[in-house]
């Protein structure tokens, strides 16, 4: 914790990246818009087709993938913190399967009601994970206690999935997008409906940093810091469910970016969430936008789902973290 | 003055109580130990003592209020403890171990203020940690390490202090080390200190008070001195030995010689 004039350098050159992606997101595809164009689209206020291709596809999507990247990495720092665990992902409170479920439900058998997918999937995700965390409660919550309820409601919701999948084979087509996870075809109604609460989900979570420090030490050390450690945990559970449930209602089932970009931050910056928290927003916010990016470029004018270019890039990525000798949570019984 | 008291405590972690109607004051200023063997009891009171355990039945007092309805971070700024089990945070310095410590006394910013920084350099120093204070705490070896984390209680500025198996896993010359900063503690800033010890000889030698448990029971709590007898050691921990004196402390000393429990238990299952 000692680096602080390091980290805060880390921070604003991710910072500076961000906007340098942001840019390049809002220019390049399978139209190129050069700056000036894009400048003088704006000033002139023309409905020229390159403000349209802008404003309406460009914009809303670059500014939904730094949302939902940002809200993905800062969910699975919290929950490797809280679990602590390192493989912990929004997954494991059930937000995929949850939101999974409602959404193919939704799409496979109530099709004209298509509109409802976001809302359903949000309400899907935020439902799971409170139906696992009453199933893990008992005088408390232990985090061991809370992953194997995890993965018990997982399995029955994937089952479920499984059911609507292979029961209507012929309507799997139309369902692929929101399970690989995509960015394409997402708008301002997308940026509408999850701005609000990523913001403010970002926001609270800031706030918690220190906490998240404290509760790292272990229950018994933070209750007797004067931490309240099940109000603690249960708001920083509730706050990664809003986050991960937002993003996956815009994008699908994104899973990746919550593992992965968490560690990226935790070898920029170290383990103390008042760094890793933010570092975490960044580098969600980045990565997604690359990957992006680099899905609309590679085939253009073909586009990958942006989900198959993070597991891509990220699998090789994690075990070359993983090599890096990653120092994980020690444990003390002296 | 009583400054913690437990009133008619049953306690459970299931269905069956661990401790049942236990009822035990702590004085201002006093060292008392708890002791007993394994599975007695006696950290599940403990946790009871400072919060960490609800009671099933019965309630604990601090400062003649109960510990349940005080805000958390009041008791913390109060009571300090040392549990048996840590989490060592990888990448935090001493310093910073030490400066959770000032958690209990921060406002909503969470900054430290300059007395917290000078709380946080005082424990250090009480700790004899100053060489230490920049390394990281998972490089420290073991009496190292317990004594970073009585820094950690020390900057909470506590007026009790409660350790769980203090000394348990460290060589003689660490537990000695850490049974001297804690007796240092209680004559020179009059700090309540509660802790489970497994060693009697150490418990008898540095303690004011001796809190006996057997089987989820009190059965003594008495001036240290007077608890060394060989018959109830023996009564206790079902080990036979003698009772000895240390001219050096004027403090009774016991030496094992046989355990009666498992011997008498071995011979009754070889006559049935």
């Amino acid at each position: 914790m000692k680096h602080h004039k390091n980290n805060l350098w880390i921070l604003l050159s991710l910072f500076i990246l961000c906007i340098v992606f942001f840019m390049l997101s809002i220019m390049m595809g399978a139209v190129d818009i050069t700056f000036t164009e894009a400048l003088e689209a704006f000033l002139k206020g023309e409905n020229t087709p390159h403000l349209r291709i802008l404003l309406h596809i460009r914009l809303p999507r670059t500014l939904v993938a730094m949302l939902v990247g940002s809200a993905l990495a800062l969910a699975g720092a919290i929950l490797q913190g809280v679990m602590r665990n390192p493989l912990a992902t929004p997954n494991i409170i059930g937000v995929s399967s949850g939101a999974g479920l409602s959404a193919l439900t939704i799409m496979i058998l109530f099709p004209s009601f298509f509109y409802l997918v976001p809302i359903g999937a949000f309400v899907g995700a935020l439902l799971t994970t409170a139906m696992i965390y009453t199933l893990a409660w008992k005088r408390g919550i232990v985090p061991t206690r809370l992953i194997l309820a995890g993965v018990a409601v997982n399995t029955v919701l994937g089952a479920g999935n499984n059911i609507l999948l292979s029961t209507y084979p012929q309507r799997v087509g139309g369902v692929i997008h929101f399970l690989v996870g995509g960015l394409s075809g997402v708008g301002w109604k997308d940026v509408r409906m999850i701005t609000p609460y990523i913001l403010v989900s970002l926001f609270i979570t800031l706030f918690f940093s220190q906490k998240m420090n404290i509760l790292m030490l272990g229950d018994e050390l933070a209750t007797g810091l004067g931490l309240q450690v099940e109000r603690v945990r249960r708001t920083l559970i509730v706050l990664s469910s809003l986050l991960a449930g937002s993003a996956v209602s815009a994008v699908g089932l994104l899973g990746f970016v919550g593992l992965i970009v968490p560690h990226m931050a935790r070898l920029f910056v170290g383990n103390d969430h008042r760094w890793l928290f933010p570092t975490s927003i960044f580098l969600g916010s980045l990565t997604l936008m690359a990957c992006d990016l680099i899905a609309r470029m590679i085939f253009a004018p073909v586009e990958v789902p942006v989900g198959v270019i993070m597991s891509i890039l990220g699998g090789p990525f994690f075990l070359f973290i993983l090599r890096r000798q990653y120092r994980g949570h020690g444990h003390d019984r002296s | 003055m009583i400054v913690l008291e437990g009133r008619n405590l049953t306690l459970s972690y299931t269905t069956r109580p661990v401790i049942e109607r236990a009822s035990l004051a702590v004085r201002q200023g006093e060292i008392l130990s708890l002791i007993g063997p394994n599975g007695s009891g006696k950290s599940t009171l403990l946790k009871a003592l400072c919060r960490l355990m609800k009671p099933e039945s019965g309630e604990v007092r601090l400062f003649g209020e109960d510990i349940w309805k005080i805000p958390t971070k009041e008791v913390a700024g109060k009571v300090a403890i040392v549990p048996q089990v840590k989490h060592v945070p990888a990448e935090v310095t001493v310093r910073d171990l030490v400066g959770f410590g000032r958690f209990p006394h921060m406002k909503f910013a969470h900054s430290m203020s300059r007395e917290d920084e000078m709380r946080v350099e005082e424990a250090i120093a009480t700790t004899k940690l100053e060489k230490q204070a920049d390394r990281l705490v998972a490089t420290l070896s073991g009496g190292e390490r317990q004594r970073a984390w009585i820094a950690m209680a020390l900057a909470q500025t506590p007026q009790i202090l409660i350790l769980d198996e203090p000394t348990t896993f460290l060589d003689i010359s660490h537990q000695l080390e850490i049974m001297e900063t804690i007796c240092k503690l209680n004559r020179e800033s009059h700090m309540t200190i509660i802790m489970v010890l497994h060693d009697i000889n150490q418990a008898v030698r540095f303690s004011d008070t001796i809190c006996a448990i057997k089987s989820g029971e009190i059965v003594a709590v008495e001036k240290a001195k007077e608890l060394m007898t060989k018959e109830r050691i023996q009564a206790l921990f079902g080990v036979e030995g003698a009772v000895f004196e240390d001219p050096e402390h004027a403090c009774p000393f016991f030496i094992p010689h046989r355990s009666i429990d498992k011997i008498s238990k071995m011979t009754n299952r070889r006559q049935l």
